[in-house]
């Protein structure tokens, strides 16, 4: 038996109480540990929705979410909380940095919640890791969006997860802060952590392992 | 990068509101302060009076309102409503070692109002333990001077020679009493005869105090003084009692009104920790995100509004402290309260009273905090993408 380090066995999502927006329907799909996916499909079909379910932001309305090995529909919410901190790193569109905080500050806030003491010196290493030594101490609002999202992506490691999950981390750039951002992410990739992003991009998705095409809530086959 | 570290910088984020939110709860536990202190400067001077007056039973005319009690105690103008032959009759009890009458007269220096007490010089003299400070005390029973507090010919810079003006006659000013710590401080002194002939009042005295030889027998005492007339007479301690109960109201008073302060402050920092919780819900979701516990979450915020607490129990404790030692003299001036503020009688600065209102300040702060961290320790990592 393969290592799938993230199954889902048919999700469901619905959205809202009365307008209800069925943005999932059925989901099944499994990734390899060390895999890199893309979830690829037109917009408003899903995609972002399918990678909040993986890391755990959500809660499917039917169906199971597997993360390595472990239903995480049946833990509490401190349960899943730790698993947020230790198991996934997430990476968002919008980059969702604190504002009023450093760049280290912001990795070093995210290593508050892993149980594992980080070595000292640790947000200084991944900030060199995605080229931004020099912007230790840099606030957010001083900074363009290419250094925002690896700093971003600096801190989705900060506590040394397997799994990395990104929605379209591209999104917002040019393309020469684009190809910056996308080195790093394979580079990441390479030294052994499970990547799973969101992305329009066919270029990109080319390079994956797996691909997942996502139509109306459902996995296109034979992709 | 430390929760509290965390909380620090979330606090200061916002100055201006950070500022007068602060100055909310610094207002409130100052106003907190003083009014308990002046409460407890009130109830020392009172002691203190009751003690100074050296008396075990005082005399008065018999009347309902106790507020009487307080103006033995504070030197404020009494009816005077016992005839003086009254005191040579108790002073004749077997067993009575003094009876020391005091007509106390409303007058003023300067238009400020001043208690003047007619006094049977010698007798008072030898009771009170006076020391002379400046000038000489009365040369006899019935000489047209005065003599003055020490405090109190401080405050209108009178020396020995001056005159001060009584129903528009000048009276020379014989001397200046030694400090005694006492109400005496603040008070003219005039012959008991002559303040009757001044202020055209009859041969009557306002009270009397009495020392007995054996204060084990005290109902015989009272007992034979009630024999002589319908008076009322009181023990120092019953005194002291009655005063105190008066006191003790104006406390639950004073405590009302701080409370008031203490809760609209706490209001304020409930209605600051809502908007912060509302304004960062993309923050929160972060840190859920990242793999926050709600606990922590919860933490932060009941923190964030401690801090406030804390900070503003520090600051009020020494405005209130301070606005308390400086509002004591110019309380003391107010008739009612004349006996705040003597010299030496502000509250002496206390670890534990620092400590139990920093305490208060923090447990309130922290229970208004209460529902604004539960609020914001129910949102969901979904609110990083919401308000994204
Ligand atoms: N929080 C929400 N509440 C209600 N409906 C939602 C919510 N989030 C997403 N939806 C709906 O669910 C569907 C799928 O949305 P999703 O964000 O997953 O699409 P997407 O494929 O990521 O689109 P895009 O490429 O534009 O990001 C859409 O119809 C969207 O309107
Ligand atoms: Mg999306």
């Amino acid at each position: 038996m393969a290592d799938y380090i993230i199954e889902t066995l048919d999700i469901e999502k619905i959205y809202g109480n009365k307008a209800k927006t069925h943005a999932l329907r059925g989901v099944s799909l499994r990734i390899p540990r060390g895999g890199f996916a893309c979830i690829v499909g037109a917009s408003g079909h899903g995609k972002s929705t399918l990678l909040q379910l993986i890391g755990a932001l959500d809660k499917p309305t039917a169906g199971r979410i597997l993360l390595e090995g472990t239903d995480i529909s049946a833990m509490n919410d401190n349960a899943i909380s730790k698993l947020r901190g230790e198991k996934i790193g997430f990476v968002f569109q919008a980059y969702n940095l604190l504002d009023n905080l450093t760049a280290r500050e912001n990795i070093e806030t995210a290593m508050l919640f892993s149980s594992q003491k980080p070595a000292k010196n640790r947000a200084e290493a991944l900030l060199a890791l995605v080229g931004l030594a020099d912007k230790t101490n840099a606030k957010p609002n001083e900074l363009s969006g290419g250094q925002l999202q690896r700093i971003a992506i600096a801190r989705a490691l900060a506590n040394d997860p397997p799994i990395l999950l990104m929605d379209e981390p591209t999104g917002n750039l040019d393309s020469q802060s684009e190809q910056e951002v996308l080195q790093h992410i394979f580079n990441v990739h390479k030294a052994g952590k499970t990547v799973v992003m969101v992305t329009h991009n066919r270029e990109i998705a080319a390079k994956a392992q797996l691909v997942f095409e996502i139509h109306d809530g459902k996995l296109k086959e034979g992709v | 990068m430390t929760v509290l570290k965390l909380v620090w910088k979330n606090l200061l984020r916002r100055r201006g509101r950070f500022a007068f939110t602060l100055l909310g709860i610094t207002i409130g536990m100052a106003a907190f302060v003083a009014l308990l202190s002046m409460g407890d400067n009130l109830r020392a001077e009172v002691t203190h009076q009751a003690d100074a007056l050296g008396a075990n039973l005082i005399v008065m005319a018999r009347a309902d309102c106790p507020f009487i009690n307080l103006s033995v105690l504070t030197g404020d103008h009494l009816p005077e409503a016992i005839p003086r032959e009254i005191v040579f009759e108790i002073a004749a009890i077997e067993g009575v070692t003094g009876a020391v009458p005091y007509l106390t007269v409303g007058s003023s220096i300067r238009q400020v109002p001043v208690s003047l007490v007619g006094i049977l010089p010698a007798e008072m003299k030898r009771h009170r333990g006076w020391d002379v400070h400046a000038g000489a005390y009365f040369s006899h029973q019935e000489a047209r001077e005065v003599v003055l507090g020490y405090a109190l010919a401080g405050r209108f810079e009178l020396e020995t020679g001056d005159t001060v003006t009584l129903r528009g006659e000048e009276i020379p000013i014989a001397g200046i009493l030694s400090a005694t710590n006492s109400n005496d401080d603040i008070t003219m002194f005039m012959p008991l005869c002559i303040t009757q002939e001044i202020f055209g009042l009859g041969d009557y005295v306002s009270f009397i105090a009495v020392t007995v030889a054996d204060v084990t027998n005290i109902d015989r005492y009272i007992s034979a003084i009630t024999d002589i007339a319908n008076l009322s007479v009181s023990t120092n301690e019953e005194l002291l009692g009655s005063v105190l109960l008066i006191l003790g109201s104006l406390n639950v008073t004073l405590q009302a009104i701080a409370s008031v302060a203490l809760i609209a402050a706490a209001f304020g920092i409930i209605n600051t920790m809502m908007t912060a919780t509302y304004e960062r819900r993309r923050e929160i979701g972060i840190l859920r995100a990242m793999g926050s516990r709600s606990g922590i979450i919860f933490r932060i915020f009941v923190l964030e509004s401690g801090l406030y607490g804390l900070l503003g129990g520090l600051l009020g404790f020494f405005v209130g402290f301070g606005v308390s030692r400086i509002a004591a003299p110019v309380i003391s001036r107010n008739e009612f309260v004349a006996v705040v503020g003597t010299p030496d009688t502000a509250v002496a600065f206390s670890v534990t009273l620092l400590a139990g209102v920093v305490a208060l300040s923090v447990v309130i702060a922290v229970a208004a905090g209460l529902y604004p961290a539960w609020k914001a320790a129910k949102l969901t990592p979904m609110e990083a993408i919401r308000n994204g």
